[in-house]
């Protein structure tokens, strides 16, 4: 079968030249507003291949009224007069149209410092984290990154002094960066155009466009312009193509949009700053063209008004021309199979049965599926055995165990992270389990443990060893496990990559800023938001429960990252309104199905998991934001969100590679390795040797046990890492869930040694009442005994080649158990074991 | 490294939890009974676990119903033939074994009326209830597991008790309906460890289970985190229906308690204050008030004294109600919480001025060691001195805003301050003398709301050659914290009085124990009071060890 296919593979012809067969605009529809207003267009040819690319400069642009807007070779059309037009591409006999609205030509558009300087300033890269939107500025001189906060920024160059990051106190004497009396002299202009010198080089050229922008704002005296307002702030930027394909050589023009807060939509392509991650894979201009370079994927970063986003580009190989059909089993392979097809990737066949049944038994219930399911499976000729058996497995006993702790590895269920009492790590461990157990919607698990309060589970949480953390920290903690973002940076300045600032920062953590305790002597806490109209015994010792932003030093409010302030009573518990606001975030859904994905597939759509920003932008974007809608809108039913990834035929492509996809490690081709976790791991060494594990709460070195886990206690069954002692947890990589719990797949020395010579394998080996001495007993032959170990181990039967070299070999010594013992040793310590596949 | 140390913390976090090992000491002691229950008009022999018992000869119950003779002993077990007679009362039995080195601690037997069976009468599966199994988890890691048989829709009450304070039973209930991957799995279907973990409160597990089918059900019983050991006897009791859930307050001690909020303010409350600071407590009960909601058109009247009731229904409420006070005057804000109380109920009770400026609250602040770090805790008593007359406002609440129910409940008297002598403790459980050699015997009590007359004391009913002298223990040297935050209005001004018994090298030895009585009394106008406190402590004189 597994020949067949790579047969197959290799039979796939590369296709000669496709031909076009429709082509589209776009956008496909705007509304133009203001004087001067203009759109981007592109003409995108679709052809025979599945291939989509830019057409644009071989395009003809007609229009249907040319009073209203032009449209030029370069594909922009300008608003001419008020009215609607139609715009007309035409390719090689085929045609596209798209409709505009245009308005208020008349309506010039105010001069805007934010926009017509600072946007000049990102543009240029002046502002970016490398120059002067670094954290400390450049040469004095500071400015926010992408053009943040436009106010600060026109104080720098009108005012000047030198930033500082601690206090907001002016460093040095002020000296403006411009010169009203003398405009051509401000050293604004001087130093971009390295007329004095500039360590950053020459940005542009005396007399270019950007040149005589700031001169002649200059020589209108400097203006701000209109205050910024909440509707004329940029919400977001969007880049299309969100993805796109190229061959090598081929260039795509990219349109960037900016969505402003009272929904309007604007043309930012020409006022976008574009970098390329990979620049080798592929460049781009000023223009915002994209020039494919070589063989690769990369993503390409758009910023402007304060705002980034980003698009994925995939320089891809020769067209195939037979690109194999394969079957779909719901939206994720949509997304899937189509971004494999666009990059000209085959994915590999659908895993065998075997193969299947060992991935979906250890992803759902960490568990390896025992010897006779796995025969009953292979042997069964039901066409939906896989649709039964996942059902079988969701919500099963060991789904409840195997999850609980995958969450209690997220949410940090440990004794030292929970007030270091082993009672409330248990209380809280208790939270979790229930909430797996009875399915509980996540944005109602998200909001319990966000807005707790009192004397419960989930409050004990909020006391890492036994204190409130600090509130920073403490907010940073909850964004990372809900939003999947590090807010960790804008701590101390506003975030030198990333759209995240100190003011933002210190807004969320002021929501945890009133968190007390109550009580004296540890044991007793309980968690309460201090209200803010009374002293509560304060007076006594002038205690004060304000918040202060470090920097400005100005007391902070509850302010949402949308910059919305809470204004919660005096007595009320504001992370309340913040849960409220957080399920609902977009953000969260995201974040929660891209966990979710990560377990299944080894790595997120974004990952890591924790870490969504611009410079990671997601391998699917669309597919991230489909399953966040889909999990949203099915009452974040964490089960059914399962059911779906394991069901599509993406999670159950095979791990063989095929011919052309071995080196995809991102785009779901076939099934990556992932090295099992320490506790499924142990877990899976006792099921096959059939030697269940011993815990105890003593570290190795003490004479006693204190305590011992009940017999037949599963390593994902322990809940607190801090309190049973395991050295080949440790070695394993068993986080103590103290800080992040990272988990490494890498293996160590440690762990080699423990193959050979630690306890774990020779014990359970040579254990009496394990696997291997039971089937001697029964006077199993070596064929049977080795079959039942593959079937056990790896949820297959030997080839017939690994079959008879096994035997031969076990034939071949002396010692017939000691033979077995070193085959199932072999069996244990392979990857094809230590990895689910 | 890393690891080594983290669990050597953890090792001390549980320590901390159950309460670290017990001192070897050369004192008779005892660790544990089993079995832990017995049945009413029952017999048996029961191993009594401890320390220095060789040669015990008798065990003595405080109260009358049960019987026990020492078959015999070694120096730490003890085996006994125990009967209790058909009246025995049902409840916790406290005893005390003697031996030549003196008498033990007090160690309790619970007599119920309900079938009772060793767990090793238990391998069957069980099929009628009530029952209570005793059982003992005598290794580390060990659970024992009980069948059960019950028909459907039927409720069951379990509930595990020990007999140790350490030991923290859980409770876990399966039923056999297997797994895919295991078809002989048993499947948890309930869990507990303790209704409610908090200092104080018992860690008995309790677990109310609806059966919808009926059949085959194991019941497990297991320590927290793998505990177990010879001491680690239980007993497990199964009831049909649901029993009456346990009242979750801290145990109050039968002797005065004033700074409990569970503590009863009774109606003759002022009463009792006054005899305690050596006055007739002849004052009249005090009104009962009820507050208003916060933001209520109108906020209701009370005086002092007065008592204001009622209750927390729903999260973030608050009550109102105004004080009108004539004169300037010191008062006393003492709160109970009859329902449920802390950590479940907080009761925040602040007391503020007509300008809204906050007089008092029960909420006591301080600063820790390093000066830095506040702790507040709410304390159950308060004192204010009003320095003129006018309307106050008292607010009560939770101190969250999601936390309220129908059992929060609040009492909170407002009335003079009464100076009096507050808790009484003596610190020694019992005392074993050496012939020649002498003990003290501490007795630490509160002088509340500027008590401040003399405190007497005596011990009585001594054995023959025993007597009592004062004696001074020595002070702490510890320095109060940096900043108490008015410490005296929320804790009582402790003081610690001493006598030292003294046995003389001739005095007769002790076969039982003499019940000796501490007795405190308040001197006032010269007088010497009726008895405040009177404790009973066992004392023997015991034989001089070799040395």
């Amino acid at each position: 079968m597994r020949g067949a296919v790579l047969l197959a593979a290799a039979m796939t012809l590369y296709a000669a030249d496709a031909r076009l067969v429709s082509l589209r605009v776009a956008p496909e529809k705007r509304t133009l507003e203001g004087a001067g207003s203009h759109q981007r267009l592109i003409a995108l040819g679709r052809f025979d291949d599945a291939s989509e690319r830019d057409l644009t400069d071989q395009a003809r642009w007609t229009v249907s009224d040319e009073r209203v807007a032009r449209a030029g070779a370069d594909g922009v059309l300008r608003a001419a007069g008020d009215g609607q037009v139609t715009v007309t591409a035409a390719v090689e006999g085929l045609r596209a149209q798209a409709h505009f609205e245009v308005r208020g030509v008349r309506d010039a558009r105010p001069f805007e410092f934010a926009r017509d300087i600072g946007g000049i300033f990102t543009r240029k890269g002046c502002n970016g984290a490398a120059c002067h939107g670094g954290v400390k500025g450049r040469g004095g001189f500071k400015l926010s990154a992408g053009a943040l906060y436009p106010k600060d920024d026109y104080e720098w160059i009108v005012k000047g002094g030198a930033y500082q990051v601690l206090t907001a106190e002016v460093k040095g004497p002020r000296v403006p960066r411009i010169d009203l009396a003398h405009p051509e002299k401000s050293l604004l202009l001087l130093k971009p155009t390295a007329s004095v010198p500039h360590g950053g080089g020459r940005r542009f050229r005396v007399d270019s466009p950007e040149y005589r922008a700031i001169l002649a704002w200059i020589r209108q005296g400097a203006p701000f312009g209109p205050e910024p307002t909440a509707d004329n702030r940029v919400l977001r930027l969007e880049v299309y193509p969100p993805v796109v394909t190229l061959e090598r050589g081929q260039t795509h023009r990219l349109l960037v949009t900016a969505h402003f807060a009272d929904g309007r939509a604007e043309d930012f392509s020409d006022q976008a700053l574009y970098a390329a991650n990979d620049k080798d894979v592929a460049a781009v201009g000023e223009d915002g063209i994209v020039h494919a370079q070589r063989l690769g994927e990369t993503a390409i970063l758009v910023r402007a008004a304060g705002q980034a986003a980003g698009a994925t580009v995939g320089v891809i190989g020769a067209a195939m021309a037979q690109y194999p059909n394969v079957e779909r089993n719901n939206f994720i392979d949509d997304f899937i199979f189509d971004k494999l097809r666009r990059f000209r990737i085959a994915p590999s066949p659908p895993a065998g049965d075997g193969e299947f049944l060992r991935r979906v038994c250890l992803d759902l219930a960490g568990t390896l599926p025992p010897p006779e399911r796995v025969r009953e499976f292979l042997q069964s000729r039901d066409r939906n055995k896989r649709e039964k058996l996942i059902d079988t497995l969701i919500g099963s006993p060991e789904f409840v165990d195997y999850w609980t702790y995958r969450f209690d590895d997220v949410f940090r269920v440990a004794v030292f992270a929970n007030g270091i009492q082993p009672k409330w790590s248990e209380m809280y461990a208790e939270w979790v389990r229930q909430s797996i157990a009875g399915n509980k919607p996540y944005d109602r698990m998200a909001w319990e443990r966000l807005a707790a309060q009192g004397y419960d589970g989930p409050s004990r949480h909020y006391l890492p060893y036994d204190v409130i953390g600090p509130p920073g920290e403490t907010m940073a903690e909850e964004v990372r496990v809900f939003f999947g973002r590090r807010l960790d940076c804008a701590q101390c300045h506003n975030h030198p990559y990333e759209t995240w600032s100190q003011d933002q920062f210190w807004g969320m953590a002021a929501f945890f800023g009133r968190m007390f305790k109550m009580g004296d002597t540890g044991g007793e806490y309980v968690i309460f938001d201090h209200p803010l109209d009374e002293d509560m015994g304060n007076g006594d010792v002038n205690g004060s429960l304000k918040m202060y932003h470090p920097r400005t030093k100005q007391e902070l409010a509850p302010t949402l990252l949308d910059g919305r302030v809470v204004r919660a009573s005096a007595r009320e518990n504001p992370r309340r309104a913040l849960a409220d606001w957080m399920v609902r975030h977009p953000y969260f859904a995201e974040a929660a199905v891209n966990r979710m994905w990560s377990y299944f597939f080894g790595r997120g759509l974004v990952d890591p998991v924790d870490d969504f920003r611009s410079t990671n932008p997601p391998t699917h974007p669309e597919l991230l934001a489909r399953l966040a809608e889909d999990f949203r809108t099915h009452h974040h039913d964490l089960r059914r969100l399962m059911r779906l990834i394991v069901t599509s035929r993406t999670y159950q492509t095979s791990g063989q590679p095929a011919l052309n996809n071995r080196d995809d490690r991102t785009n779901y081709s076939h099934a990556q390795p992932r090295p099992l976790d320490a506790e499924v791991l142990l877990d899976a060494i006792c099921d096959v040797t059939g030697v269940p594990e011993t815990f105890s709460t003593a570290v190795s070195d003490t004479a006693k046990p204190a305590g011992q886990a009940p017999p037949g206690t599963r390593a994902i069954q322990l809940r607190q890492p801090d309190l049973y002692y395991s050295r080949f947890l440790e070695l394993y990589g068993r986080p103590n869930r103290l800080t992040v719990p990272e988990r490494s797949g890498k293996a160590n020395l440690g762990e080699a040694l423990h193959m050979v010579a630690g306890p774990t394998y020779n014990q359970k080996l040579s254990a009496p009442s394990g696997r291997l001495q039971r089937l001697l007993k029964a006077g199993k032959s070596n064929a049977e005994i080795i079959d039942e170990f593959y079937l056990a181990a790896y949820a297959r039967l030997p080839e017939r080649e690994e079959r008879v070299a096994l035997e031969e070999a076990i034939a071949r010594q002396p010692d017939r158990e000691a033979a077995l013992k070193d085959f199932v040793w072999a069996l244990l310590s392979s990857r094809e074991f230590a990895e689910n596949h | 490294m890393g690891l080594k140390r983290s669990g050597g913390l953890c090792a001390l976090a549980l320590a901390a939890a159950f309460g670290a090992a017990p001192k070897k000491s050369a004192e008779p002691q005892l660790s544990s009974i089993y079995p832990a229950a017995a049945q009413r008009e029952s017999a048996f022999e029961a191993e009594i676990r401890g320390a220095e018992l060789d040669g015990a000869r008798a065990v003595v119950f405080q109260d009358t119903g049960l019987e026990a003779r020492v078959l015999s002993a070694g120096a730490d077990l003890a085996h006994v033939r125990i009967a209790v007679a058909p009246d025995a009362r049902q409840g916790r039995h406290e005893f005390r074994v003697v031996t030549p080195r003196g008498v033990t601690n007090k160690l309790a037997l619970d007599v119920v009326a309900e079938p009772v069976v060793d767990e090793k009468q238990a391998g069957e599966t069980l099929r009628r209830f009530p029952l209570v199994i005793n059982g003992r988890l005598a290794q580390p890691g060990e659970s024992d597991a009980y069948w059960i048989e019950v028909a459907a829709n039927q409720t069951l009450t379990f509930e595990a008790g020990a007999a140790e304070a350490k030991f923290d039973p859980e409770l876990v209930l399966y039923e056999p309906s297997g797994s895919w991957f295991d078809p002989h799995r048993l499947n948890r279907i309930g869990f507990n460890d303790e209704p409610l973990y908090f200092p104080g409160l018992s860690t008995g597990a309790r677990l109310v289970q609806h059966f919808a089918r009926g059949g085959r059900y194991c019941v497990q019983v297991q320590g927290f985190s793998g505990q177990g050991g010879p001491d680690f006897a239980y007993h497990l009791r199964i009831s049909p229906g649901v029993t009456p859930a346990p009242v979750l307050h801290p145990p109050l001690k039968p002797a005065w308690e004033e700074r409990q909020f569970t503590r009863p303010l009774e109606r003759d409350r002022l009463a009792d204050l006054a005899r305690r600071g050596g006055t007739p407590g002849n004052a009249a009960p005090p009104e009962v008030f009820h507050a208003a909601a916060e933001d209520a058109p109108e906020i209701p009247w009370m005086a002092a004294p007065g008592m204001v009731e009622g209750r927390i229904t729903h999260p973030g409420e608050a009550h109102a109600i105004r004080l009108r006070v004539n004169q300037a005057e010191d008062l006393a804000i003492e709160i109970e919480t009859p329902g449920a109380t802390l950590p479940r109920f907080n009761p925040v009770v602040r007391l503020m001025e007509p300008g809204g400026r906050e007089m008092a609250t029960d909420v006591y602040t301080k600063l820790n060691n390093n000066g830095l770090y506040m702790m507040k805790m709410i304390e159950a008593k308060t004192t204010v001195s009003l320095r003129a007359p006018g309307e106050y406002r008292m607010q009560i609440r939770d101190i969250t805003t999601d936390c309220a129910g129908d059992d929060f409940l609040y009492r909170v008297l407002v009335r003079p301050q009464i100076p009096h002598v507050g808790k009484v403790e003596v610190e020694e459980d019992h005392v074993n003398l050496e012939a020649g050699a002498s003990r003290p015997v501490n007795v630490r009590i509160d002088r509340e709301e500027g008590f401040s007359d003399y405190v007497a004391m005596a011990v009585e009913g001594l054995p023959p050659g025993v007597t009592a002298v004062p004696a001074l223990e020595n002070p702490p040297e510890k320095p109060p914290l940096p900043n108490g935050g008015k410490l005296e209005r929320y804790v009582a001004r402790e003081q610690s009085l001493a006598v030292m018994l003294v046995a003389a090298p001739d005095a007769p030895l002790t076969t039982v124990p003499a019940r000796a009585r501490v007795v405190v009394r308040v001197v006032h106008g010269g007088q010497l009071q009726p008895p405040i406190a009177e404790e009973e402590i066992p004392v023997m004189v015991i034989a001089r060890r070799p040395s």
